[in-house]
């Protein structure tokens, strides 16, 4: 029965794989135009089709597993164990601790996705069948998609063959144990655990601490005999074999199933379903503005865009400030921990004692620490994707008029948390007593507004000019990414920057200023064409 | 006034969709523009509009002076299938939005309220977000949009097939109103629609448009005739 579900869902995967890879294949500029119309038609050719992208499928996950395990384990065991023979017992132990704490942050049985979306919704498949079948095809798979990255990294780090064996086995043991907790907790609670950030979070942290500090004090628990005693493994198959037949044993997938997807907020195209993930966490909610909130005409005297706008921004005012306030608590958490720092640590302040030298760093952490690409998507999914429709909103001077509007409000955004770094950094140097001139004191904060204001032009500048989101896959423009990176790289660069204050400061300024006035003109010329619905 | 399409073409991959389209369209009648499904009707409409380029051909307006300009997309008043409006904000927020955009072509005195008033959109629903109005909702206040800025030329892309008769027959009345001072395109795949609504009737086949025969319409046979008509041509 679960053999036959798998063959079907394989089926159906297989098909839409082979078309979306066709259909990716098909938007590369000129090698796209290589492949008629007719190829959707090519039955022979679409099992080819499917097979490659099975076997990309299969490449990709042993080469993500591979990669997850080098950055996990194997990278941070080396780096912080220069001797060659104490690494294995580390590497044991935060292969456990990362391996056996982690299958509780997530579910594949509770995680909907656009497959079960395609095999449940739209195909009928009894969502027992699919959801058990898949699960555990998903945990026989890891152990093929796991083998060798285990094997290579456990003789790597100075254990056996049979131990790599071992150790996989254990890993995706560990992993079912997980699945099935969640699973128990849902039937006796309905909770979905997995989605409960007071669970996930001190989870998440209890399992980084318990990997990596007993890592830095070259304390590592002694599990080389634990983890291989014939006796533990007995009880573990055991517990896997209990948590395989409580899996088999539930019947509450259908609900589950049904919850699921209506977390997702499906629509009939299955792949809107992504986009409409994707875009989820910017979408607007009714039940969060009161009648009085709706009725009130507190923007009745302002006029055309800028009502627009204001109501606009008072409406995703939640959204807004919500990363402005993370941001902010951020910020303050590392000032408390730099200032206990600077106690304790006699030399910590003499890497600030120069805002020469730290002042192009914040480059980075400006660019990081700016708002921007949520609010334009909020924008576009709210606001833009409706309004573009019409030809006044599509017009130069209306365009233009709106990019004004929007920018101020992004900046003003971005202004709090310039002020929340500027007021941090200043009051740094003035715990640790550093002496900062005040020209210095001065040219850096102008320095922190003006690479604020320019990362908020930057993003909306991005959007206006490529509009890189598309109303059914929220997918990018390659231009879009491209200039994003590069931007990314420039940022990086000024890190390694050294030069006088004044001169840095007057940099960033004119560029802030260069960049503005050619930000206006390009969106003037070019936005009209790009602005639109794709 | 008079709309003239001029060998607008347009096609998709190897799929030509718009082989040449020629027709001038008249103001103060209704045309109903009918066609099978996937005959061309809203890319017919997406070339017009502006938004999407057409591989060839371009359509003219010429004013009750004879002075023929190339269509601009402010001309237009294009009424989608699905209503498309901004949701995040009120009925009542929308329209002032949308009046402000629009000073040039308000009647005097009107006020936000006063247009409302007109489509039957009650106090209640007014200061409701549009993301929780019904379909019948959207759907009369996008065509309020269209009684404010008054454009020339109307696309109504299916516009009636999903709402529900009292709002249907509330829009029909709307349209008929309206008639007198604008050019009407209404496509549609429902014959009876086509015969109630319109004055003349279009069909677009193969690509090309074809004006049905004004006496034909009110002919028992009529309907035996169009479906015949659709038939042969798509073997042809």
């Amino acid at each position: 029965m679960m053999i036959d579900t798998q063959k079907i869902i394989f089926k159906i995967m297989a098909s839409t794989n082979a078309n979306r890879l066709i259909y990716y294949f098909k938007r590369i500029p000129f090698l796209g135009r290589l492949l008629p119309e007719r190829i959707y038609r090519n039955l022979a050719l679409k099992k080819n089709a499917a097979i490659l992208a099975f076997i990309l499928k299969v490449i990709r996950k042993v080469m993500g597993d591979a990669l997850m395990i080098a950055i996990l384990l194997v990278v941070p065991v080396c780096l912080l164990e220069t001797n060659q023979n104490g690494r294995y017992a580390e590497y044991l132990h935060v292969f456990l601790m990362i391996n056996a704490i982690a299958p509780f942050l997530t579910s594949s049985i509770f995680n909907a996705n656009r497959d079960q979306y395609i095999c449940i919704q739209l195909m009928h498949i009894n969502a027992k069948d699919y959801i058990v079948s898949t699960v555990l095809l998903h945990e026989i798979g890891d152990i093929f998609y796991l083998l060798p990255s285990v094997l290579f990294a456990t003789v790597w780090m100075g254990g056996t063959l049979l131990h790599g064996f071992l150790l996989t086995a254990l890993l995706v043991g560990f992993s079912l144990i997980g699945e099935t907790f969640f699973l128990l907790f849902y039937c006796k609670t309905n909770i979905m655990l997995n989605k409960k950030a007071q669970f996930v979070v001190p989870v998440g942290i209890l399992c980084l601490a318990s990997a990596y500090i007993p890592l830095v004090l070259h304390r590592p628990l002694p599990l080389e005999n634990l983890l291989f005693h014939p006796l533990f493994l007995i009880l573990m198959l055991a517990l896997c074999t209990g948590c395989v037949l409580i899996i088999l044993r539930c019947n509450q997938y259908h609900k589950i199933a049904s919850k699921n997807l209506k977390a997702f907020k499906f629509m009939l195209n299955g792949d809107e379903i992504l986009a409409k993930a994707e875009f989820d966490d910017v979408a607007l909610k009714e039940k969060n503005f009161s009648k009085s909130d709706l009725q009130s005409k507190k923007f009745e005297k302002k006029k055309g865009f800028a009502y627009l706008n204001a109501i606009f921004f008072e409406r995703h005012k939640l959204l807004l400030v919500k990363p402005v306030l993370i941001r902010i608590v951020c910020i303050a958490i590392l000032w408390v921990a730099a200032v206990i720092a600077s106690h304790f640590i006699p030399d910590f302040a003499d890497k600030f004692s120069n805002a020469n030298a730290i002042l192009p760093l914040f480059v980075f952490v400006m660019y990081f620490l700016s708002l921007g690409e949520r609010i334009c998507k909020a924008m576009f999914l709210n606001c833009d994707i409706s309004l573009l429709r019409y030809p006044f909103y599509r017009e130069k001077n209306a365009i233009l008029s709106n990019f004004k509007v929007r920018l101020f409000e992004i900046a003003k955004l971005n202004f709090v948390v310039a002020f929340a770094v500027s007021a941090a950094v200043l009051g740094l140097a003035l715990v640790c007593r550093l002496n900062w001139p005040t020209s210095s004191m001065l040219l850096f904060v102008l320095s922190i507004f003006s690479l604020s204001l320019l990362f908020s032009i930057h993003h909306l500048f991005l959007y206006y000019v490529f509009q890189p989101f598309t109303a059914e896959l929220g997918m990018k423009n390659p231009f879009y990414s491209i200039i994003h990176y590069a931007v990314f790289f420039l940022c990086y660069l000024c890190t390694k920057i050294k030069s006088p204050p004044s001169f840095f400061t007057l940099t960033v300024l004119a560029v802030t200023l260069i960049y503005m006035v050619a930000a206006v003109i390009l969106v003037y010329k070019l936005a009209p064409k790009n602005f639109r619905v794709k | 006034m008079q709309l003239e399409i001029k060998n607008i073409e347009k096609s998709f991959g190897s799929k030509n969709v718009l082989s040449g389209i020629n027709f001038t369209f008249e103001q103060g009648k209704i045309y109903g523009l009918l066609g099978r499904n996937g005959a061309g009707k809203t890319t017919l409409f997406n070339c017009l509009s502006g938004e999407m380029e057409p591989d060839n051909g371009q359509a003219f307006l010429i004013g009750e002076d004879g002075h023929k300009a190339v269509l601009a997309p402010e001309k237009i008043g294009y009424v989608y299938a699905t209503p498309v409006l901004p949701e995040f904000l009120t009925g009542y927020e929308f329209i002032k939005f949308y009046m402000d955009i629009n000073k040039e072509h308000l009647l005097p005195g009107k006020t936000a309220d006063d247009y409302l008033e007109l489509v039957q959109i009650n106090q209640d629903d007014r200061h409701r977000l549009i993301k929780g109005y019904s379909y019948g909702m959207k759907n009369k206040l996008q065509m309020l949009c269209f009684l404010i800025s008054k454009p020339p030329v109307m696309l109504l892309d299916e516009p009636l097939t999903s709402l529900d008769v009292v709002v249907a027959l509330e829009m029909k009345k709307l349209l008929r109103e309206m008639k007198q001072d604008h050019i009407l395109l209404f496509s549609t795949h429902i014959l009876q629609l086509a015969t109630d609504l319109c004055d003349e009737i279009v069909l677009l086949n193969n690509g090309t448009l074809e004006q049905i025969d004004h006496s034909m319409i009110h002919e028992p046979t009529f309907e035996e005739n169009i479906i015949s008509l659709l038939k042969d041509e798509s073997k042809s």
